[in-house]
């Protein structure tokens, strides 16, 4: 179907439109509101909708502009043929020509059916089926706004759904499932269906397969059953066994073994008793032997004692008597030496008393020369003091001969010199002088002629003459202080001449050498003194007279010892002097200190001997007083021991008694304890509390063998009960069941899986055809998009033959995108694209071509893109496709060849 | 010298729960005791001077008192004595059936000649002398045998030859867990150490618990069942047997193996490759058992798959077998799976695109299952007919996938198949 040119009157703003199109591409452009849309309406609804329908769409169509009812005129070639349409739509009144080029002319229903049919559609539409105007041709032709919308959302029917797959079927060669098929998948479904449920696939209720897996649990359940009970009649023969045997061993091992212990017991009970008579009787017989023994044993300790003591006493008198002699002699011996000790001690005695002697001698002459000495001393010092006191007293004469005066009484004086001094320079200031340097007349002062060149000086008013006629009175200092001055001069003369009065002086002068004479005196007395003052005169004159009486005593005493001293004469001349008497008196010190030791030592010896020969003294006497005891005690000792062996001829004897008395007293003992071991044996093993014990044990023993009797008979009873079943036969039967229920189960459940698996082989490969149908349009779709898509980019879109085309995608990056995720210019770029591969595939069977009308159908691609769009339009015409666009902007187009028309917009008057 | 028939493993009572036909089951534990009379024919034509039978006379002690009575009755009617050991299936433990009073009054009454040793000592009985080693219970880890060791010499001294009677597995050879429909090894329990008895000296020691008559040493013998009761792995087991023995103090003793089975017991294994391999099946079938009734019992190990039309012959085959035989055990699966010509009309079914695209989805999936595990049981062998390894349980899982998709092929070519009403 081509459309060859078109009329278009009366239809909103076209008074009368008349077009051609090209066989190719046909370029309309036209500003805003030029009639672009209006233009595509008017031509969709003339081939689509009835000439007789009213409604909206119609009255859209009708102008205000221009009277009359739109009426459009439509050539195109279809099915071989040229037609040409004529439509007027004036509601129910509208009419419809169509003529074909071989002369064929149809009028009213007859032409839109011819119509339908050319268009490849089921009818033209009626008044009460606009609402499926929209999706006629939608695949094809694109209205203004709609581009980038999913055509694939409407209806099968609006993109011809049946005519695409008949030409991809015509094309690929593959067919649809056959009624056959579906019948059998329908089958598999029900199958499927009597077994499993639809939601969950879960087994069905009551389905066989569900009443195999009961039968299987049921016969599981029986086998283990079956096993419980023959283990149980296992187990309960078991128990049988051992009650059996335990019942066994009791009964012909166990109980009589312990009624024969029994017996041995109370035998062993009687001979327990037998012993301990025999027992009483040992014990009897022991008694006598032992208080034999312990006599015998305690005169053989005595006896010992005895010689003992005997023995110790001897030795003690044989030592004392051998000790009596030498000590006598060492007693001489000691005396001896004691008296030869005191010889030489006297002879040290003596030798000192002489140094002694001497000594004292040439003290006291060292002393009386020492007390000379001093003597000569004092009696110079005394004399020198007695000159010294009469000196003081003429000093002190001199000195209160003259008149007194002293220091204040002189500055007195001179203070009142210097004030009478003073009140005469005070006066001197106060005069005036007058000195006359020349006069031709006399000049008096006071009367006083004043002569040319000497100057007078005035202290009191004075008078001046010159002359004759000329008087004149001079006051200086002003008058009255000239008269007091003159007055204080008066007073400080009289008190200084009446100071001097007072004195006795003539003059200050005077004064000063008064007071000069009398500090003279006083300073050689105050020498005087100090001079005197060493020692006190009364002290050494007391001293001197100690010194002289002491002198008398020593004198005294050398009297005393003249005998020595003649003595010390006759031997060597005594120094008289006092560094020699110093000298001897120290040779004497020494000599004496070096007799000091031998003599304390000769002392000390002495006193040692008298002591020794005390000691030695005494000793002898305690061994004279200790014989005689000594001698006595052991007398006695010997009288002691021949009375204890009285019964025994000697020691050796009564030894022998009492080695036999121990062996039979052990003998007898040993026998003893044999006995008591033997008994405590009998007792501990058949006591009364073994036998107790024992026959507590065979009673227990013997209800055992009752309870075990009476377990053995519900053992038993159990094992019948159970054996009675056979349990060992209703095991295999129970595991035969097992195999039959196991056998069964599995062939349905696996009938079951082949089922479900034929379904899902089914639906695969109902999936499996439909991309037959959808992958060429992909393809196509793929070829059209071009570059667009780059590397690893597809298209990809479902065709399912009953509910048509869907699941559109590009796939961009290896990543699939809903057709609705995409950009605007990407969708409507795509819906392009597959409308070119759908017209390319539909056009088989329209004649070889279809026109597609793009209005306005890429207001979102930018200039690149555009240029793609004029590649895929290129490509579409090349193919045989009639493309009808429509825009504002066709400068965007040129280049592509075809027509270009440009509709103006009339003027609106 | 002494002549006796040693014999073991009667296990009368044994109740064959697994074979599902009552009247068949009735019939196998009726062979068990008919055997006794074949026993007796035996002894008699032997002349033996006693029987002995070492272990499991009953299949357990518990029993039902009707097969001990016919016991009884079969056992008297032997005209010699007949001495017996518990085993571990009919162990002596108190309570067990030995002990019961009914069996004591009915063995009194119906076979005086019957003597059942429950007690481990010598017994000097028609010039010979016997060591019977009864179980006495359940579970038992000593060696039963045990007690001859402390045995005074004195005892066994003198001119009769010595005879062990025990029941138990040896060292190196167990016996086997007879109650299990399948061999599995038993407990350790009851181990005679056999090198032991026969330094001791004895001059036979007769021995039972394992079903296949069988030498164990030089003067040691399992006798074996006389009626075989199980099936075992491979044929040719000494089975279905008693022994005459002949023993002379010192002396090594005489054995001969005397055949008194009549049950035949049967394994086969088949792999199928293709519908083919039916008309083989179908001959070894006749070899084994031809159109013998009620005589045999077959294990048929299986494995492979037929295609649908094939399998089908199968099922009809092996409903055929179950009527003739005892008992027909299958072990493995055969699987039905669309033959080459089945799956064309599935594959190639251009008019069902869906049925053709799913069969050819799981076609290619049982080609690389298969491939996936080459020993699985799908695994074509380069000659079926020939012994085959078990089959293969290498991945349970993947063999049961395997499976699965086999059935889903068979579904959907049953679905396929039908038209829509």
């Amino acid at each position: 179907m081509r459309l060859l040119h078109c009329r278009v009157q009366n239809v909103r703003l076209h008074a009368d439109l008349p077009l051609r199109f090209d066989p190719g591409l046909t370029l309309i452009g036209g500003a805003n509101e030029s009639g672009k849309s209006t233009l595509v309406e008017a031509l969709h609804r003339t081939l689509f909708l009835k000439a007789s329908a009213a409604g909206a769409p119609v009255e859209a169509l009708r102008s205000r502009l221009h009277p009359g009812h739109p009426t459009v005129e439509i050539g195109f070639e279809a099915a071989g043929d040229h037609w040409t349409l004529a439509k007027r739509f004036s509601g129910a009144s509208g009419t419809v020509g169509l003529r074909s080029g071989r002369g064929e002319v149809l009028h009213g229903p007859a032409a839109e059916e011819r119509l339908a049919a050319l268009l490849g559609v089921g009818e033209t539409l009626g008044a009460r089926q606009m609402a499926r105007l929209p999706l006629r041709w939608a695949h094809l032709w694109v209205n203004q706004g709609s581009s980038g919308d999913n055509f694939l959302e409407g209806e099968a029917s609006s993109y011809d759904l049946d005519t695409l797959i008949e030409r991809l079927e015509a094309r690929g060669g593959g067919a649809l499932q056959s009624a056959h098929d579906q019948w059998v998948a329908s089958q598999l479904d029900a199958l499927l269906a009597d077994t499993y449920t639809a939601k969950k696939g879960d087994v069905r209720r009551q389905s066989p397969l569900w009443a195999a897996q009961q039968e299987l649990d049921r016969a599981r359940t029986a086998l283990a059953e079956a096993e419980e009970r023959r283990l149980a009649y296992e187990a309960a023969g078991e128990e049988l066994a051992q009650l059996e045997e335990g019942l066994g061993r009791l009964q012909s091992t166990t109980l009589p073994e312990r009624e024969q212990r029994r017996l041995r017991l109370l035998e062993a009970a009687e001979q327990a008793q037998e012993l301990r008579h025999r027992l009483a009787l040992q014990a009897q017989e022991l008694e006598p032997l032992r208080l034999r023994q312990q006599a015998l044993q305690e005169r053989r300790t005595r006896l010992a004692e005895v010689e003992a003591a005997r023995q110790r006493g001897e030795r003690q008198l044989q030592e004392v008597r051998a000790s009596l002699q030498p000590t006598g002699e060492a007693l001489e011996a000691l005396a001896a030496e004691r008296r030869r000790a005191q010889a030489s001690r006297d002879g040290l005695a003596s030798q000192r008393q002489a140094l002694e002697q001497r000594g004292q001698l040439v003290a006291r002459l060292l002393q009386a020369v020492r007390l000379q000495g001093e003597r000569q001393q004092l009696e110079a010092a005394v004399d020198q003091q007695r000159r010294q006191r009469a000196s003081r007293r003429a000093l002190q004469a001199e000195l209160a001969a003259l008149p007194p005066l002293d220091e204040a009484q002189l500055r007195q004086l001179r203070s009142l010199e210097r004030n009478a001094a003073e009140a005469r320079v005070r006066l001197e200031s106060l005069a005036a002088g007058v000195e006359l340097l020349e006069a031709d007349q006399a000049v008096l002062v006071e009367g006083q002629p004043l002569e040319p060149g000497r100057e007078v000086r005035l202290t009191a008013v004075a008078e001046l003459a010159v002359g004759a006629g000329v008087r004149l009175r001079l006051s200086p200092g002003g008058g009255r202080a000239l008269g007091e001055g003159q007055e204080r001069l008066g007073r400080a003369e009289r008190a200084f001449a009446d100071a001097l009065a007072a004195l006795g002086l003539a003059e200050l002068q005077a004064a000063e050498e008064r007071l000069r004479q009398r500090q003279g005196l006083e300073q050689r007395l105050a020498a005087e003194l100090a001079a005197g003052s060493g020692a006190d005169p009364k002290e050494q004159e007391r001293r001197l007279g100690t010194v002289v009486l002491e002198e008398e005593r020593l004198l005294e005493e050398l009297q005393g010892l003249e005998a020595v001293r003649r003595q010390e004469q006759e031997r060597e001349p005594l120094p008289s002097d006092r560094p020699g008497l110093e000298r001897l008196h120290r040779q004497l010190q020494q000599t004496y200190q070096l007799t000091v030791a031998p003599f304390r030592q000769a002392e000390q010896e002495l006193g040692a001997l008298a002591q020794r020969q005390e000691a030695v003294r005494t000793n002898l006497e305690e061994a004279r007083r200790r014989e005689g005891p000594l001698a006595t005690e052991v007398g006695f000792l010997l009288q002691r021991r021949q009375e204890l062996l009285a019964d025994h001829a000697d020691p050796g004897q009564l030894e022998q008694a009492v080695a036999r008395g121990a062996a039979e007293l052990a003998a007898a003992e040993t026998e003893l304890t044999r006995s008591r071991r033997a008994l405590a044996a009998l007792e501990a093993e058949a006591g009364p509390a073994a036998l107790a014990q024992l026959e507590e044990e065979i009673r227990r023993l013997q209800q055992q063998c009752l309870e075990l009797t009476a377990r053995r008979g519900a053992a038993l009873e159990r094992c019948e009960a159970i054996a009675s079943g056979d349990p060992y036969a209703a095991v295999e039967q129970a595991q035969a069941g097992l195999e039959n229920a196991q056998a069964e189960h599995q062939a349905l459940r696996r009938l079951g899986d082949a089922q479900l698996l034929l379904r899902q082989l089914f639906s695969e490969a109902q999936a499996d055809l439909s991309s037959r149908y959808s992958e060429p349009l992909a393809r196509a779709v793929e070829t059209y998009l071009g570059p667009l898509l780059g590397e690893g980019g597809g298209c990809r879109l479902r065709c399912d033959p009953g509910s048509g085309l869907s699941g559109l995608q590009l796939r961009r990056g290896g990543e699939y995108y809903d057709f609705a995720a995409l950009s605007g210019g990407m969708r409507e770029q795509l819906a392009a694209a597959l409308r070119l591969a759908m017209a390319d595939v539909l056009r088989e069977a329209h004649g070889g071509c279809l026109p597609l009308v793009f209005d306005d159908a890429f207001t979102f691609s930018d200039p690149e893109r555009v240029a793609l769009v004029r590649g895929m339009l290129a490509t579409a015409v090349e193919r045989g496709l009639q493309v009808i666009l429509l825009t504002c902007t066709p400068e965007d187009y040129r280049g592509l060849g075809g027509s270009v028309l440009q509709l103006e917009a009339p003027s609106r008057s | 010298m002494v002549r006796f028939l040693h014999t073991a493993d009667w296990q009368i009572g044994k109740p064959y729960h697994r074979v599902a036909d009552g009247q068949k089951r009735f019939r196998l534990q009726q062979e068990r005791i008919a055997a006794i009379g074949r026993i007796r024919e035996v002894a008699v034509r032997h002349g033996v001077s006693f029987v002995l039978v070492a272990g499991d006379l009953f299949d357990s002690t518990t029993v039902a008192a009707a097969a001990v009575v016919e016991v009884l009755e079969a056992i008297g009617e032997l005209p010699v004595p007949v001495f017996v050991i518990p085993g571990n299936h009919d162990h002596g433990a108190p309570g067990s059936l030995w002990h019961r009073p009914d069996f004591q009054r009915q063995s009194q009454r119906r076979a005086p000649n019957l003597q059942v040793l429950l007690e481990r000592r010598p017994l000097a009985s028609d010039g010979a002398l016997l060591l019977p080693c009864p179980l006495l219970r359940n579970q038992d880890s000593n060696d039963p045998t045990a007690w001859i060791h402390q045995l005074d010499p004195a005892v066994l001294a003198g001119d009769a030859p010595r005879i062990v009677l025990a029941h138990g597995g040896i060292q190196g050879f167990s016996g086997r867990d007879y109650g299990a429909d399948e061999e599995a090894p038993a407990g350790a329990g009851n181990r005679i150490d056999l090198a032991a008895l026969e330094r001791s000296g004895v001059e036979y020691i007769a021995l039972g618990d394992w079903h296949n008559g069988q030498q164990v040493g030089e003067r040691a013998w399992y006798s074996g069942t006389p009626e075989p009761d199980r099936f075992d792995q491979g044929e040719n087991n000494q089975r279905g047997q008693v022994l005459v023995v002949e023993v002379e103090r010192e002396q090594p003793p005489r054995v001969e193996g005397v055949p008194t089975g009549r049950m035949g017991w049967h394994n086969l294994r088949i792999h199928f490759l293709g519908d083919g391999d039916l008309e083989r099946f179908e001959r070894l079938v006749q070899e084994r058992i031809g159109d013998r009734v009620a005589r045999d019992l077959l294990r048929l190990e299986v494995s492979g798959s037929l295609s649908l039309a094939g399998h089908a012959r199968w099922q009809q085959r092996l409903e055929e077998l179950g009527q003739q035989l005892v008992r027909l055990r299958l072990k493995g699966r055969c699987d039905p799976a669309p033959g080459p010509r089945e799956l064309a009309t599935l594959v190639e079914r251009h008019a069902d695109p869906l049925i053709a695209a799913v069969a050819r989805r799981l076609q290619g999936q049982l080609e690389s299952g298969a491939a996936a595990s080459p020993d699985g049981a799908v695994n074509l062998s380069p000659d079926p007919t020939a012994a085959l390894p078990p089959v293969s349980v290498a991945d349970p899982a993947a063999e049961e996938r395997l499976a699965i998709t086999r059935l889903a092929l068979c579904e959907l070519h049953r679905l396929a198949s039908q038209e829509a009403a």
